[in-house]
């Protein structure tokens, strides 16, 4: 369920923004299962996988790994739980980009280098505003996540 | 022959010299025998008592200085209820209180104390009494009823010891008796001293009256009197010439009372006027020789001598003559003297027979003829044979002393092996500290260490009692009697059952389960009356920790007790010090760590519950494994919690049991209770005895050489003279040590198994009859026994002494029978190169130490001498060949070694003692010297000891001189003609009449004093010839000058003064005659009635016949004796007689006095002699 919650959230939120959508740079490819295509229909798929692998590592060893620490200031559960979901949010902004920027050749080297805004890496140049609002978001919603996960009690001494 | 058992025997010595001889006897018998169990030196038969007024330097012996350790064994003791010395000093307060109060408040003192000795100061008292016999005499008096009761008691214990026959199988061997019906009294005093010389004779006779009146046995008194030569001879300790002549008048006068109390002397005939008969003479009662007066009214009379046997001691012999020996070497001789009476060979038993039997001697009497101016026998003078001379010289090595000196030797190398330094490196320690303690390096690893120490000696490692903390908080929290079933271990099993149902998904979140299983367990601590921990009121598990606490404080203390004996067992004394030094610092970190516990909050308000209500609120999948971690996380903490809760409120107890087992370690010696301060208490007691047994050894191995050389040139020492001859030299640690390791069966000192020298030490020492070391089995023992844990003292420096003796004792029965065993006096003899000299020494020390007059018959002096040589096995041929040597070396001595009697004795010594019974007092050489000194002594009333009593009755002691014997007789008549015709005149002091002074008054010449008693004259007459020829003159002038007038007229009165003074010693003589018919009988005629009758009454008649008409003058004196002589006529004409006899002589002469000097002094006559003459002429019939 919190699976499929956000899921709608991202759908919603590329509905609202559109432009960021169509930042692609391979508009003339029209097939969306085209792996060329910017926003095709394996890259969402393999960014769902990953984001759900991302959500039940977090979940199953993350989570206990963070309150069985047995140590003076042992983490309360509720915000253990903020920082299970903010490093899930957070891997799955950094999944979203690995994957649409690196694949789309942004984030990839040119072998003979080049100049701009950051050398070697000439497609950043068009595509890093993007890049850093999706790093800001992902950054920013963990941070939200945990302050909004938070238990009340603080950190234990038990 | 009577042999001779022990017999129960007082020593007493008097004075100085007393003192220093039976010093000696106790450091003979500490050497030789040690001390009995009863703390006795020598044998619980013997006791000591010395009385002296010089308190100052009680414990020193003359010409030695002693090691102080020695000191302490052999000093007297004092201020016990029976003492073993004591002070009889008179403070000047008393002494003035005495003087103050005089004959009226001390009559029974003042009846004998010159009331002008008062001169003297009184601080001589306090400090000795300064040669005055009478300061002697007056301390016996003042402390008589301590010396009594202190007499009376030790002769009770002495009794009671030898009566107690197990007491006598601890020290007397088989075959060898005690002697209980009879009691031996010894009485070692110098007759120069004033303390000694003073009371001899008071101790004598107390000493007889006490054994007499209140024991069974019969008193056996011995005396053994110092003559003064020893002090005044050069190397004495007197140096002033007045002190040498002032004790050499002492010494006479005490030699003169001496002969006095020897024989009676009313019995016997001399040139003395006899005492005035007493009423009870002639009612057939014995007279007492004496009549002491030890307390007012309270009189009592003596009848025998106080003593059986008196050795006199001077300090040469006469092979030595010209050689006094130092007076320490004679107190050593006298010393070794009374010791070998105690010795239990054959020689000790002859050598104690040979003075009872040779008392028959002693009873003789002996005889020396006074001749006239014609060489015609006077009389016959008798002089008593009661003394005993001795001498004795030893050739030894005493294999018992080096055999005790290696003892010492070898404790004191065990004691070294005891207190050897630590070869442990510090990590070792601490290795070891943490295996014992149950602490390990690594904390987390607590639980699974085990120290394997006390599992091997348990058992079973379920009793080791660990001293860790946790293992202490385990041994606490015991629940029941099964080491298993503790709190610990219940809330561990109920933890386990949680998480077995957190794990198996049974436990589903229930607060009330935690906090219920918390709250039980807090509940079970939580005292219900938190004020008062103690009481009944605290919660479960304090309660039965409490229980355990008392329990595991025991568990503890055997615990420790057995670590204390195992490491000291293991380690020795000084790594087990640094061990339990170890133990200290980490007990303290224990300690410290407890502390935190109980210091710590209660930790009772976790966050456990909240933390599960939280995970329980998580949305989605969260929330199952946030709650399941979180349950195992609350059982976890609550555990925790339950378990601190529990160490914290276990915390106090816990720190009392750290707190005991570190007050056990603790160093501050301050604190008793600590096995640490007992081993360091213990070292110092070691360093004691330590010193002790290196000075004893050191003593011992010096003293053959300390013998030997002491006050002798190098010379003679090289030559080995000596009366004592050391046959092996002084021999050095390291000979000891070699010896030490040979007996031992090790090749070296340094291979010696010191463990195995232990073991056998401490079996012997468990045996010893000491009371601290009975059942001593270990090392550890041994430290507890002498430094006790439960108090911060050691034992005292005595205990450490007795102890260092004991260990010395052991050490020496290990030694017993390998030391030295294969040596022997003679073996050592034979190999010396000067034998003929060693033979020489022996006979001349060994000739008996009291010279001889060359003017006494040697035929009757030399009555009974007795030659004892003492050597081991005397029929073997070694020793056959020595007597034979000895006597061929003797064939040269005028003192010749024939009748030497062989006896066997120790294989260690060869004695050759020789011993002279019934010598007169005129025997001894100096006594004409010392008589001359006393002839003119103007103290001569301060030299006797009661001069009241004795002037007139003492004797004469000194040899008849045949060149001046006619001259003494012929100045008795001269003395008693110039007496009579007052040509010689005598002042009274009327307040004394005891008080007198002879004085020749020539006619137109100076007085001279001529001395204080009658025979005083007579000598004195008779040495001073000019004055005998000036009272000879004189006396020839009266006799035919003033004498002849009118006819003679004072020659008749002279002639019937005569027969009146001759009158008078009839009747004296005749109560001496029906005294004593047979001793008469022996004597023949009185001297002086044959000297009145043959020489001065036959003289003044002769002259009376030679004058015309001079006869006429005593006719009728002449008729009325005839009438008082004829046995035909009637009692009433006799005693008419008898009256005109007295009447016609009336008023013409006066008696010096009618007690002691009945000598008729001629007045003027007055005119009824002549008249009467006239009157009664022709009227007699």
């Amino acid at each position: 369920m919190p699976l499929i919650r956000w899921v709608l959230i991202a759908t919603c939120l590329m509905v609202i923004f559109p432009q960021l959508c169509l930042a692609c740079s391979h508009e003339n490819t029209n097939s969306i299962f085209n792996w060329a295509r910017c926003w095709c229909l394996p890259r969402f798929i393999i960014w769902i996988i990953a984001s759900v692998v991302i959500f039940f590592v977090s979940h199953t060893w993350l989570f206990p790994y963070l309150l069985e620490q047995d140590r003076p200031n042992r983490i309360w559960p509720k915000t253990a739980m903020g920082w299970t979901l903010a490093i899930g949010w957070f891997g799955v902004c950094l999944t979203f980009v690995a994957i649409f920027g690196w694949i789309s050749d942004e984030l990839r080297p040119t072998p003979k280098g080049s100049s701009g805004l950051i050398p070697g890496f000439p497609g950043l140049d068009s595509h890093i505003v993007w890049i850093g609002i999706l790093m800001i978001v992902g950054l920013g919603g963990g941070f939200m996540i945990t302050r909004l996960f938070r238990s009340r009690r603080g950190s234990s001494n038990a | 022959m009577a042999q001779q058992n022990l017999a129960p025997t007082l020593l007493i010595g008097l004075g100085g010299t007393g003192k220093d001889v039976l010093l000696r006897i106790r450091r003979l018998f500490y050497e030789r025998v040690g001390r009995d169990g009863m703390g006795t030196l020598g044998y619980p038969i013997i006791g000591y008592l010395l009385l002296d007024t010089d308190e100052q330097k009680l414990d020193d012996l003359a010409g030695e200085s002693l090691p102080p350790f020695v000191g302490r064994s052999i000093r007297f003791t004092r201020g016990e209820n029976v003492p073993e010395a004591i002070i009889c000093g008179i403070t000047p307060n008393e002494f003035n209180e005495y003087f103050s109060g005089g004959y009226q408040t001390f009559p029974h003192i003042f009846r004998w104390m010159p009331s002008e000795m008062s001169r003297l100061t009184s601080i001589a008292l306090s400090n000795g009494a300064g040669q005055n016999r009478l300061f002697g005499r007056l301390a016996f008096f003042r402390h008589y009823r301590t010396i009594r009761n202190t007499i009376e008691a030790k002769l009770d214990q002495l009794l009671k010891n030898a009566a107690d026959p197990t007491h006598r199988q601890r020290w007397l061997p088989p075959g060898m008796e005690v002697d209980l019906n009879r009691i031996e009294v010894m009485i070692v005093y110098s007759l120069a001293g004033g303390t000694g010389a003073g009371m001899f004779l008071d101790v004598g006779m107390l000493a007889r009256e006490i054994i007499s009146k209140r024991f069974q046995g019969t008193p056996y008194i011995t005396h053994y009197a110092v003559l003064p030569e020893a002090m005044t001879s050069a190397g004495g300790p007197l140096i002033s010439e007045e002190q040498k002549a002032k004790v050499r008048e002492n010494a006479y006068a005490c030699l003169l009372e001496m002969e006095y109390f020897a024989q009676r002397k009313e019995g016997l005939f001399d040139l003395s006027i006899p005492p005035k008969p007493k009423v009870t003479d002639f009612e057939g009662g014995l007279e007492p020789i004496y009549e002491v007066e030890w307390e007012r009214d309270n009189p009592i009379p003596i009848y025998e001598p106080p003593w059986n046997a008196c050795y006199l001691i001077g300090s040469s012999n006469d092979p030595l003559v010209g050689s006094p020996q130092p007076y320490h070497v004679i107190y050593q001789m006298i010393a070794e003297h009374i010791f070998l009476d105690f010795d239990l060979s054959d020689f000790g038993r002859e050598k104690r027979s040979a003075r009872s039997n040779l008392e028959d001697q002693l009873q003789l009497l002996y005889k020396q003829e006074v001749f006239d101016e014609e060489a015609r026998p006077l009389f016959p003078r008798f002089s008593s044979r009661r003394f005993s001379a001795f001498g004795m010289a030893q050739l030894r090595f005493d294999r018992d002393r080096m055999r005790r000196a290696a003892g010492h030797r070898l404790a004191s190398l065990l004691l070294k092996y005891w207190s050897r330094e630590s070869d442990l490196r510090p990590s070792i320690i601490d290795q070891y500290a943490r295996e014992d303690l149950g602490i390990p390096k690594d904390r987390k690893l607590a639980t699974q260490f085990t120290p394997t120490l006390l599992r091997t000696e348990q058992g079973s490692d379920r009793q080791v009692v660990r001293l860790a903390f946790e293992a202490i908080y385990q041994r606490l929290a015991q629940k029941g009697m099964s080491p298993d079933d503790t709190w610990g271990n219940l809330i561990r099993s109920e933890h386990q059952k949680f998480l077995g149902q957190i794990e198996s998904g049974e436990f589903s979140f229930r607060e009330d389960a935690l906090l219920e299983w918390k709250n039980r367990h807090i509940n079970q601590l939580k005292p219900t009356n938190p004020g008062d921990m103690e009481r009944a009121g605290i919660g479960e598990a304090l309660r039965t920790s409490s229980q355990n606490r008392d329990r595991l404080q025991t568990e503890i203390e055997g615990r420790l007790e057995r670590l204390f004996y195992h490491r000291i067992s293991a380690l020795g004394l000084r790594d087990a010090y640094k061990l339990f030094e170890q133990y200290s610092s980490l007990l303290q970190e224990e300690n410290q760590m407890a502390e935190s516990e109980q210091n710590r909050s209660s930790g009772l308000t976790g966050d456990w519950l909240e933390r599960l209500r939280e995970a329980h609120r998580l949305p989605m999948g969260f929330s199952r494994s946030a709650v399941r971690i979180e349950s195992r996380n609350a059982v976890n903490a609550v555990l925790r919690e339950i378990s601190n809760y529990y160490r914290k409120m276990f915390s106090g107890d816990i720190r009392r049991c750290l707190g005991l087992a570190q007050q056990r370690f603790t160093k501050d010696p301050r604190m008793d209770g600590s096995y640490t301060g007992v081993i360091m208490r213990f070292f110092d007691g070691l360093k004691m005895a330590q010193d002790y047994l290196e000075a004893r050894f050191r003593e011992l191995s010096d003293r053959d050489e300390g013998l030997r050389t002491a006050k002798l040139a190098p010379e003679m020492i090289s030559k080995k003279i000596g009366r004592v001859t050391a046959l092996i030299d002084q021999q050095s640690e390291e000979t000891y040590d070699v010896m030490i390791a040979a007996a031992l069966g090790s090749q070296n000192i340094n291979q010696v198994d010191w463990a195995d020298i232990e073991s056998k030490v401490l079996t012997e020492l468990s045996s010893s009859g000491d009371r601290r070391l009975g059942g001593v089995n270990s090392l550890p023992d041994l430290v507890l026994r002498y430094s006790p844990l439960n108090t911060a003292k050691n034992a005292p420096p005595s205990a450490f002494d007795e102890f260092a003796r004991e260990l010395a004792t052991a050490c020496e029965a290990i030694l017993r029978n390998k030391f030295a065993g294969n040596r022997t006096a003679l073996e050592e003899y034979h190999r010396q190169p000067d034998q003929d000299k060693l033979l020489d020494n022996l006979r001349t020390y060994s000739a008996p130490y009291l010279r001889r007059n060359q003017a006494v018959n040697v035929d009757d002096a030399n009555v009974n001498t007795k030659q004892l040589l003492g050597l081991a096995r005397y029929d073997s041929t070694d020793a056959q060949r020595f007597i034979a040597d000895l006597r061929r070396s003797g064939d040269r001595d005028p003192l010749t070694l024939a009748g030497m009697q062989p006896l066997n004795m120790n294989d260690d010594a060869i004695i050759l003692y020789r011993e002279k019974a019934g010598i007169p007092l005129c025997y001894y050489a100096e006594l004409d010297d010392l008589g001359r000194l006393y002839d003119r002594s103007t103290r001569i009333r301060e030299a006797h000891f009661d001069y009241a009593y004795l002037q007139g009755r003492l004797p004469e002691i000194r040899v008849i001189d045949r060149s001046k014997q006619p001259k003494l007789i012929n100045s008795l008549e001269l003395t008693l003609f110039g007496i009579m015709t007052q040509r010689i005149t005598c002042d009274f002091d009327y307040d004394d009449q005891t008080k007198r002074k002879f004085k020749f008054c020539p006619i137109g010449g100076l007085e001279h004093p001529l001395g204080g008693h009658l025979e005083e004259v007579v000598r004195r007459l008779a040495e001073q010839e000019r004055y005998r020829n000036n009272l000879s003159e004189e006396v020839v002038d009266w006799l035919g000058g003033k004498g002849t007038d009118q006819n003679g007229l004072l020659l008749a009165v002279l002639w019937a003064a005569l027969r009146v003074f001759q009158d008078e010693l009839l009747e004296r003589v005749q109560a001496i005659v029906d005294r004593n018919p047979s001793k008469a009988e022996r004597q023949g005629e009185h001297p002086l009635l044959k000297i009145l009758r043959d020489r001065m009454i036959r003289k003044v008649r002769q002259r009376l016949e030679n004058l015309n008409g001079g006869i006429d003058h005593i006719k009728p004196l002449l008729e009325w004796e005839e009438i008082l002589k004829d046995r035909d006529q009637t009692r009433a004409n006799k005693q008419k007689a008898r009256e005109n006899w007295n009447n016609y002589v009336k008023g013409t002469f006066r008696l010096l006095n009618h007690d002691d000097l009945p000598i008729p002094v001629i007045l003027q006559p007055n005119p009824g002699f002549n008249t009467s003459i006239i009157k009664n002429k022709g009227t007699v019939s």
